[in-house]
């Protein structure tokens, strides 16, 4: 599967189930604060998805010097099949990018679950250190901000359902 | 003019019931091997599927309209879709 081209504004979606919320950190003083108040600590290595990353062409016309960026030479739209071909299009740079905005300087983070979460309890994660892909259509990836993950008494299994955009049928 | 997908069923615009997507062997998009910019192949049953994504909201609606029974591939990020629920 070809990579994306173009990102979309991160994905978040509401509490609609009144879930409790998980509290995102990213310092370890945090850490310890809430440990000492008792809480559930859950630390998490943030890393690149590949899915998110985007690819793209940068091109200009050879008559009118006109910049566009497009994902392939050639690519589908609803119209149809579009061609940048060669002879009138000169590639200008193979354009590179990630969809998911830095949101923190370091590459892990922590959720916080009050003492008294239950295994089997569905919790709201309001900022996901986690990089996941929300939807995708065409050309174009949407990361994921919000999720809805399980404490199974050891870790916070993110549900993935929740990020449901296609039907087969 | 855009088709509303309401509990995995579609409705044109004026209402009409056009078709239910819901494959009853669940399968996913990942399931489905491109064979062409609209036609997909289903790894589970070998059926062709129709991928919508490039396709008008009149194309999918004169399909449906021949071909009831077809299977689709939707993505509801499409703005050809509204969901409902």
């Amino acid at each position: 599967m070809m990579h994306g081209a173009y990102s979309e504004a991160p994905h978040k979606f509401q509490n609609t189930e009144n879930l409790r919320e998980v509290e995102t950190v990213f310092d370890a003083k945090q850490i310890n604060t809430a440990q000492k108040n008792g809480a559930i600590c859950v630390t998490r290595r943030r890393e690149i998805n590949p899915d998110l990353n985007l690819t793209s062409l940068l091109l200009r016309n050879r008559d009118n010097k006109e910049y566009i960026t497009v994902p392939e030479r050639e690519y589908y739209e609803r119209s149809g099949l579009v061609n940048y071909d060669k002879s009138a299009w000169e590639l200008i740079q193979e354009v590179q990018g990630y969809a998911r905005p830095s949101i923190s300087e370091n590459n892990w983070g922590a959720y916080i679950l009050p003492a008294d979460a239950k295994v089997g309890e569905r919790f709201f994660i309001k900022k996901l250190i986690e990089d996941l892909v929300a939807s995708k259509f065409w050309y174009s990836v949407t990361p994921a901000e919000t999720a809805i993950a399980t404490w199974d008494g050891t870790n916070l299994v993110i549900d993935h359902s929740s990020y449901s955009f296609q039907l087969v049928g | 003019m855009v088709i509303t997908v309401r509990k995995n069923k579609l409705y044109s615009r004026n209402g009409q019931f056009l078709k239910a997507v819901d494959c009853p062997r669940k399968v996913s998009k990942d399931d489905l091997n491109r064979q062409s910019d609209k036609n997909l192949n289903c790894s589970q049953c070998h059926k062709t599927v129709m991928d919508t994504d490039f396709m008008t909201e009149t194309q999918l609606i004169e399909l449906l309209h021949d071909t009831p029974d077809t299977c689709l591939a939707i993505n509801l990020k499409n703005p050809i879709f509204k969901a409902e629920t």
